[in-house]
């Protein structure tokens, strides 16, 4: 054979490969509304950075006919590729093959990029499209699937794992994305679930479709099993792309500082920052947005959990988490699923070296019967372990209610905060005026000939005394008390001092986060 | 999206703020007092072992109910008298279902 023979012969078997599983299955993809697998790299990394490995990776089934099917590249496509100029690993399940099963060398595949991705310290982008296990393969698939939980549970917290769910994803094959940091998911592509419309249905005769199931929409407002929803994969791949610019390739490395940044567009004026009336709500979203750079708040788990806000922000060009209570629903209690939704964005950012900034304003914990049988304390527990361990440097802004125990829980003095802000309208007490008043003065109020009037008197009386932050402020449990419109200013300057923040920690194997 | 603003009551204290639809869904509650014998998972009756009136004693299998490719004897959790049967072989139940009415 001659050079160029040799080398023909190389590029038609390339060019076989990179077809994946044919124009007509193509064709079918695209009916279906979704991207090609190769289209979907092609948008994610930057222009032309693709550099694909494995391309000629076969399996080596012999069961059920396996044995004359060729499948190309086994039904994923790996590689590394830049996204905003830095490296990240990749792979994409590729549906037109095989329906992107996952066989033995299908998940080696996967294996060996995420052994790449730790080894280099980069980030991994894992696309799901997949119909699952390729069960002609038995066991050996099963033994894929196990392979690559273990791999996303060494790599957690060691390089940022972003799954993007685009098509089915079910059983087993749910687990990959559950263990990784972030996952996107976009209107009627995605589809997560344990046991799927048609098992429900056979065996305990409930009946819903895969949407409702585990759609989308399902996965981003109700399981909160999803980070990020889009409305298109090109809107997933933006999101993508922004979720990026804020984190570090690795842990040892420190978030990406802009050189070039913006104030806020609506830096927070006074009159318009709070309601007078405590019981009146406003969006903390606002508030954020007031202090962060360009006004620029990208948020994560949007649509779950509302009542308490998380997501990334810059001050002066350095990225920070966010972490905010939402006086908008549910009037920013604590509960199971904010203690959930707050405490891993915490974990997450704290493995990162990206600082926290939290802002304060709840009234407690959310009373009911659902909520303690639902396991709040330890679920709310959580919030306290994920605070107090993180080592990060941690900054607290008190706007309004602070009180109880849910006082503690956001990034209090007590749990390591390193500053501690006040606002001239936080209201650092044990617990409301209305309630404290209800309680201490109890008997006044019952003996009173006008027991209404004695109890508007008490809660007044005990407003006056303890709903202020200057109680706090007096124990030093506050670092200072400032205007608002000086809010970003003193974060500023806080977060300048913590860069040589040092933390001295008890040796260890790991801790028990209550789960 | 609605976002309806309503009233939310802790510590005495009503804020005025939006209640998302599942936290009032949950805080509606089954009639009160109903005492009963229900599934404790959901599956297909395959058989009832207890007829209206009769009496019987905490431990007493009154349903066999299929479920999860197993049956599964419901035993009755209190002693007392079946007032009323409100499922028949074959019946398909959701979990928490009302299966037996006890006086």
């Amino acid at each position: 054979m001659t050079i160029k023979a040799k080398i023909n012969e190389f590029l038609s078997r390339a060019s076989r490969l990179v077809k994946g599983g044919g124009e007509a299955s193509a064709q079918k993809q695209i009916k279906s509304g979704k991207l090609n697998a190769r289209e979907r790299i092609d948008r994610i990394l930057d222009k032309n950075t693709f550099f694909e490995t494995d391309l000629f990776v076969e399996h080596t089934a012999k069961d059920f006919g396996m044995e004359s099917q060729k499948l190309a590249g086994d039904g994923v496509i790996t590689g590394f590729g830049k996204v905003g100029a830095r490296a990240v690993a990749l792979f994409a399940q590729d549906f037109t093959v095989a329906g992107g099963s996952l066989g033995k060398a299908h998940a080696g595949k996967i294996v060996k990029i995420m052994d790449s991705a730790g080894d280099m310290g980069i980030p991994l982008i894992g696309i799901n499209d997949s119909g699952g296990a390729r069960i002609q393969e038995g066991v050996d698939s099963l033994c894929g699937y196990g392979d690559i939980f273990y791999r996303n549970t060494q790599l957690s917290g060691v390089v940022p794992q972003i799954s993007l769910i685009l098509g089915p994803c079910a059983g087993g094959a749910v687990y990959s994305p559950a263990l990784t940091d972030f996952v996107f998911v976009v209107d009627k592509i995605s589809n997560m679930f344990i046991t799927g419309p048609q098992v429900i249905k056979s065996v305990i005769g409930e009946e819903i479709d895969a949407e409702r199931l585990g759609g989308a929409v399902t996965h981003a407002a109700l399981t909160g099993n999803a980070h990020f929803y889009a409305k298109t994969e090109l809107e997933a791949f933006e999101q993508i792309r922004a979720l990026l610019s804020f984190l570090p390739s690795n842990s040892t490395e420190m978030p990406p500082n802009q050189d070039e940044y913006k104030s806020p567009v609506k830096p927070l004026e006074e009159q318009d920052v709070l309601p007078n009336d405590r019981k009146k709500s406003y969006d903390v979203k606002d508030i954020i947005k007031g202090v962060v750079d360009s006004s620029y708040f990208f948020e994560v788990q949007e649509h779950f959990a509302r009542n308490i806000v998380v997501g990334f922000g810059r001050i002066c060009g350095r990225p920070v988490g966010i972490i905010a209570n939402q006086p908008r629903v549910l009037a920013g209690v604590l509960d199971v699923n904010a203690s959930d939704k707050a405490s891993r964005f915490i974990r997450f950012c704290d493995a990162f070296n990206i600082p926290l900034l939290t802002f304060v304003d709840t009234p407690g914990y959310l009373p009911g019967i659902d909520q303690e049988h639902s396991g709040i304390i330890r679920h709310g527990a959580k919030l306290l372990y994920a605070y107090s361990e993180a080592t990060v440097p941690k900054f607290t802004v008190v706007m309004r209610k602070a009180y109880g125990g849910a006082y503690i829980a956001m990034c209090s003095r007590h749990l390591g905060a390193n500053t501690v802000i006040a606002w001239p309208t936080a209201e650092i007490a044990v617990m409301g005026p209305e309630g404290a008043a209800n309680i201490i003065f109890k008997r006044e109020i019952a003996n009173s000939h006008d027991p209404e009037k004695t109890r508007l008197e008490k809660v007044k009386e005990y407003e006056e005394k303890f709903a202020n932050p200057y109680v706090a402020a007096s124990r030093g449990y506050v670092d200072m008390i400032i205007e608002p419109h000086n809010t970003r200013d003193a974060l500023i300057r806080a977060l300048e001092l913590a860069k040589t923040r040092r933390v001295a920690k008890y040796n260890k194997r790991h801790g028990n986060l209550p789960l | 999206m609605d976002r309806k603003i309503q009233r939310l009551i802790i510590d005495d204290t009503g804020y005025e703020t939006e209640i998302p639809d599942g936290y009032i869904r949950k805080v509606i509650k089954e009639p009160a007092g109903q005492k009963g014998i229900r599934a404790v998972i959901p599956g297909v009756i395959s058989e009832v072992r207890v007829r209206k009136g009769q009496t019987i004693s905490k431990g007493h299998v009154v349903v066999m109910l299929e479920a999860m490719k197993m049956l599964n004897a419901i035993e009755a959790e209190i002693d007392g008298k079946v007032a009323e049967i409100l499922v028949a072989a074959g019946d398909r139940v959701a979990k928490g279902h009302l299966l037996i009415k006890m006086e």
